[in-house]
């Protein structure tokens, strides 16, 4: 079964800027109550590169599409769409609970900043999973919207 | 056989050259000839009559003695020995004793070789030799029992090993009161506590131990079970443990309340959390200090650390000295408290002290339910 790309594209896009910005929502409110002391950077250095590489993408995408050099696909099996989709919200929701549990895990900014380093661990190997999957939608695309226009 | 007593220098047994065999006529010769022989069979020790003088106890549970009590009272040397009978333990009295030197011309009192006695009990008489070994730490004692009931039971000797009962007069050390720094270190916040708090109306006179022992009730009631004393000039300072305690001075509840770092949320409260997850999560810690003087005093500007005043606990003493308990509680003496709070600003910091604090002494005292504790005594 087959789901209109453009709807599966805004879902996902509004799925990763929603949790992106929540994620740099809390800790913009932490860096202001000093949260990480003077482990701040430390903890935007590990922030920052969780989500900001597939919103750049996604971002670049949707500029290729104003601009309109990337050919329109209709549709994409529902499957792939939902696949993208859980494994999306997955990794935001593990990102999330990194920052989220904090206070279960530790007390202290070097504490916070440990905890922050040990998830790597997971995460990594997870963003790569989860930046494979939306590469159907987007680099995937834009590749074949590449191919058309040079033809 | 004779048990007289006789001057002991006249006593003197010549013990160096008979070599008789034992006899079981306990005559005041076969006495002599006894000790004789038990003397040839080891080497002989020369010890002041004094040495033998005191408790001595049988380790053995099982022998006949159970223990002997010498005692010399001018010239006269007795015996006291307490047995083992089939039930319990017998008193065989108190008897003289003879005492040996190694000659004729010995001073007893200062080289006494050897102590009998003859205790005459109605089924049997029993020769008692003394002798003490080379350190002078154990009593060889030999008992040379002879029935007299004609129940056809054999003679026996038995020989023992007694030691000396030490008497533990553990020496009092001297009593040596820590100090309070004094002036006291500027504190975060004071509060006096009123008279009426700590001298019940009925009471005439009352002691600074009194006033210690109602001020460690109030403390024990709001779960400070931990506190030390301190000596200032005509009193005594009580210090608390420190403990971590809310913005508001409320106490944390244990196990956070006595631990000195911030811990991790344990329970959650949505409140808790907020602030765990969003702010710096700042420990504050609090040490009270009760002041019982007759003497006023200002405070010094000396700041304090938060590791001074956590040693002030283990530093002071775990109970009010007599010397400063039985001072008496004159009108001229005052209770003040002093709060110490310290806040790290993020976990992991180094705490310092709040001068001035955000509440005042009496809002530290009543957020801790030390003063309606003090409030509601008697």
């Amino acid at each position: 079964m087959m789901l209109p790309m453009s709807a599966c594209k805004k879902r996902l896009t509004i799925l990763w800027f929603v949790g992106g910005g929540f994620l740099c929502f809390i800790v913009i409110v932490q860096t202001i109550f000093n949260h990480y002391g003077n482990r701040a950077s430390d903890a935007w250095g590990w922030l920052l590169p969780t989500f900001m590489p597939t919103l750049s993408l996604i971002a670049s995408v949707w500029s290729m599409d104003v601009l309109g050099k990337s050919a329109a696909i209709e549709s994409v099996d529902r499957f792939v769409f939902w696949l993208a989709f859980a494994l999306s919200l997955a990794y935001l929701l593990v990102v999330a609970m990194t920052i989220l549990l904090q206070p279960f895990v530790s007390s202290s900014a070097e504490g916070y900043i440990s905890v922050m380093n040990r998830s790597s661990l997971f995460l990594g190997p997870f963003q790569g999973v989860v930046g494979a999957s939306l590469g159907v939608f987007f680099v995937k695309k834009q590749s074949e919207g590449a191919d058309q226009n040079g033809r | 056989m004779s048990t007289q007593a006789d001057p002991l220098k006249t006593r003197v047994a010549i013990v160096g050259h008979c070599r008789s065999s034992c006899v079981v006529r306990f005559s005041r010769g076969a006495q002599t000839v006894i000790v004789v022989f038990v003397l040839l069979l080891g080497s002989p020790v020369f010890a002041r009559l004094s040495d033998f003088v005191g408790l001595w106890r049988n380790p053995d549970q099982r022998g006949q003695l159970v223990s002997l009590r010498i005692r010399v009272d001018g010239n006269r040397l007795t015996v006291q020995a307490e047995v083992r009978c089939e039930s319990a333990k017998c008193d065989w009295g108190v008897v003289e004793a003879l005492a040996y030197g190694p000659d004729k011309s010995s001073v007893l009192s200062e080289s006494a070789q050897s102590v009998s006695a003859v205790f005459k009990q109605p089924d049997r008489e029993v020769l008692l030799i003394l002798s003490l070994d080379g350190q002078l730490r154990r009593l060889k004692a030999e008992l040379f029992t002879h029935f007299t009931d004609n129940s056809g039971r054999v003679d026996f000797v038995e020989s023992c090993s007694l030691e000396r009962e030490v008497m533990m007069k553990m020496a009092r050390p001297p009593e040596i009161i820590p100090q309070f720094p004094w002036p006291p270190p500027r504190a975060s916040a004071m509060a006096d506590i009123s008279r009426s708090f700590l001298v019940s109306p009925t009471v005439q006179k009352s002691s600074l131990a009194e006033i210690s022992a109602r001020l460690v009730t109030a403390l024990e009631q709001c779960g400070y079970v931990e506190k030390s004393f301190y000596a200032v000039p005509e009193g005594f300072a009580l210090a608390t443990q420190l403990e971590q305690i809310d913005a508001d001075g409320t106490s944390k509840p244990a196990p956070d309340r006595w631990s000195v770092k911030v811990n991790p949320l344990r329970v959650f409260s949505l409140t808790d959390y907020l602030k765990a997850l969003f702010t710096a999560n700042p420990g504050r810690y609090r040490v009270i200090v009760f002041v019982v003087t007759s003497h006023p005093f200002s405070q010094s500007d000396a700041s304090v650390s938060q590791q001074e005043a956590q040693s002030w606990l283990s530093s002071g003493l775990n109970t009010l000295p007599k010397s400063i308990g039985d001072l008496a509680f004159t009108s001229e003496y005052t209770c003040t408290a002093l709060v110490y709070e310290f806040e790290e600003p993020s976990s992991g910091n180094t705490p310092v002290i709040q001068v001035p604090s955000e509440l005042t002494g009496r809002d530290h005292l009543s957020k801790s339910g030390l003063w309606p504790a003090l409030e509601s005594q008697p």
